[in-house]
């Protein structure tokens, strides 16, 4: 999905609750209530949920498998890590879209991966055709890309340019961006390559659902949310409150109607696998 | 240099009236950095004839279309002037109307406190440009209470971007945090930015093996920043990496060759109570199973 036509103006949501909601330590889904959750946000009219990570194992696959199988209009997009094996085990789901995720800071690259920049620019270029091969679409996540070098993010853009990536999300993955680093980062993203970019925000300084409008507002088309900012530490960008600010100024989807229309049913599947007292609007 | 007038006090429903303790939430302020306490309520702040017998110019800024009708009053009677803004002028030119008043206010040698009402979660961002286009004072308050931007993201935030100055000590928030507990009889939430008690808990294989390798991988700042501690969970999502270091962390012994049944196991009942396991199960655990394997 290229960007730069009218229809761009609209924002996206991209559910992340069965992912990195998921995460959390006081969230545990079980299959089932994972099912209702999938199945209820496509009757919501959401286009996108990113529903699992394969390799987390076989309980997993087979859930993704039959989400896939009962699913009407919405999108599923696997996690994946930047490695053949974690696309193989996507593979085997046949999700609509499958995800990567590459960690582009230099910390991440040295201490996580243990390997340097050119390292990491032909492993995700094989990593890419490996998952473009067969039918999924493919999006590409920069994980920390609020600390990484812009250049670097860039020139790896840049050579993901002749892949038919459908989106290139830009992950705040500590939480600390703050308006103006947002407008400076999605800006350039916007000026300098032709991809539809995404963000993804945590609320660790309680700014998550403020640098996500923040990027809309600089041309980002698809935003990364949790129901009730469930996720990691202190959580994800928070759907329903999201929703809420922007929904005067743009066209989201789903409507900020279809979603608060669904919200006690939401909040019901939500509190049963939940901690309580988590997050404070659940 | 940053001046916070901190609400916390005028907007809590106080349900433990115990001197000491209201004396130990003070000291524990003070010592924080924070030097104003605001003690009057949110409806007398924003009522203006008040606040001008005191001296104080009270003005609500609603963007650019009422920006020059406060530059054009006349602030020469006020010893401060006070902005109130909806966290709604976020999808405003709100910068360049920060710019302008505090152009405006160093003319007029005046300080401005900025009051952001927190209605949409933009109250953070809006106080830490603020500060990013050089003002110096506005209004908090603790969790976020009576609808004021909260204290605790504020100043981490502002720490972060490194605009504040030595005399706040950070480390004091968990103290201030068990003290605003008791006074106020309300628990903040589990996952409550900055002071929930779980945002340090790391349970997934991805999460736990890059905070092993360096915990600014996954943490925005390290928990001892804010007098805190990290906690390994384990969970169905745990990886071998959680169990290396919970075992660290709990001093327990266990054959390395084991680990991917001891893994096993936990994922195992952790999928079959729907809870994640608890420090003492997991003790139980490793030492059952170095049991059985005596025998």
């Amino acid at each position: 999905m290229r960007k730069k036509t009218a229809e761009h103006r609209k924002v996206y949501l991209v559910d992340t609750t069965l992912r990195d909601g998921n995460q959390s330590p006081d969230c545990n889904f079980d299959v089932d209530t994972k099912k209702k959750f999938a199945l209820l946000l496509d009757e919501i009219g959401y286009y996108q949920i990113e529903a699992g990570i394969p390799a987390a194992g076989k309980e997993e696959k087979d859930f993704l498998c039959q989400l896939m199988s009962e699913k009407k209009h919405i999108k599923i997009a696997t996690w994946n890590r930047m490695n053949k094996q974690d696309i193989a085990h996507s593979f085997d789901c046949s999700p609509d879209i499958i995800h990567i995720s590459v960690p582009v800071s230099d910390n991440m690259i040295q201490s996580i991966l243990r390997k340097d920049r050119k390292w990491l620019e032909a492993e995700l270029l094989r990593c890419v055709e490996y998952a473009s091969s067969k039918e999924s679409e493919v999006s590409i996540g920069f994980q920390d890309a609020s600390r990484a070098d812009p250049e670097f993010m860039l020139a790896l853009a840049s050579a993901l340019k002749d892949f038919n990536i459908c989106a290139l999300r830009l992950a705040d993955t500590v939480g600390i961006l703050t308006p103006r680093a947002t407008a400076e980062l999605v800006g350039r993203f916007m000026l300098e390559t032709e991809f539809a970019i995404g963000v993804h925000t945590h609320n660790d300084l309680g700014m998550a659902v403020a640098t996500a409008a923040e990027a809309v507002k600089f041309g980002a088309m698809f935003v990364d949310t949790t129901m009730f900012g469930v996720g990691e530490r202190a959580g994800n960008c928070d759907a329903f409150r999201f929703s809420h600010a922007i929904q005067p100024f743009y066209h989201i989807m789903p409507s900020f109607g279809n979603l608060t229309d669904q919200r006690a049913q939401i909040s019901e599947l939500m509190q049963s696998v939940c901690r309580k007292n988590g997050w404070l609007t659940l | 240099m940053i001046r916070i007038k901190d609400a916390t006090l005028s907007e809590m429903k106080i349900q433990n009236n115990s001197q000491s303790d209201l004396k130990a939430f003070l000291e524990t302020l003070q010592a924080l950095g924070i030097e104003e306490q605001q003690l009057f309520s949110a409806g007398e702040l924003i009522e203006a004839n008040a606040l001008c017998a005191a001296g104080v110019g009270s003005f609500e800024l609603r963007g650019e279309e009422n920006l020059h009708a406060i530059l054009n009053r006349s602030w020469k009677h006020y010893d401060e002037i006070r902005i109130t803004v909806s966290d709604a002028i976020y999808f405003k030119d709100y910068r360049y109307c920060f710019e302008r008043l505090l152009h405006a206010a160093k003319q007029q040698r005046k300080e401005i406190t900025l009051i952001v009402k927190n209605a949409n979660c933009f109250g953070v961002a809006l106080i830490v440009e603020w500060v990013l286009c050089g003002g110096e004072c506005f209004v908090a308050a603790l969790n976020g209470l009576g609808g004021y931007v909260p204290l605790e993201e504020v100043l981490v935030a502002l720490h972060l971007q490194k605009t504040l100055d030595s005399s706040f000590d950070l480390t004091q928030f968990n103290r201030l945090k068990v003290s605003y507990e008791r006074l106020s009889g309300e628990k903040f939430c589990t996952h409550k930015a900055i002071l929930g008690d779980a945002i340090f808990h790391v349970s997934s294989g991805i999460h736990v093996n890059g905070v092993k390798k360096d915990p600014s991988n996954y943490e925005p700042f390290p928990p001892s920043l804010i007098g805190a501690e990290r906690k390994i969970i384990l969970s169905k999502y745990s990886g071998k990496s959680a169990v290396l270091m919970k075992l660290e962390q709990q001093g327990l012994d266990f054959p390395e060759n084991q680990l991917d049944t001891l893994l096993r196991s936990v994922k195992e009942i952790c999928r079959k109570t729907g809870e994640n396991i608890t420090d003492e199960a997991f003790e139980m655990l490793v030492n059952r199973m170095k049991g059985e394997q005596r025998t």
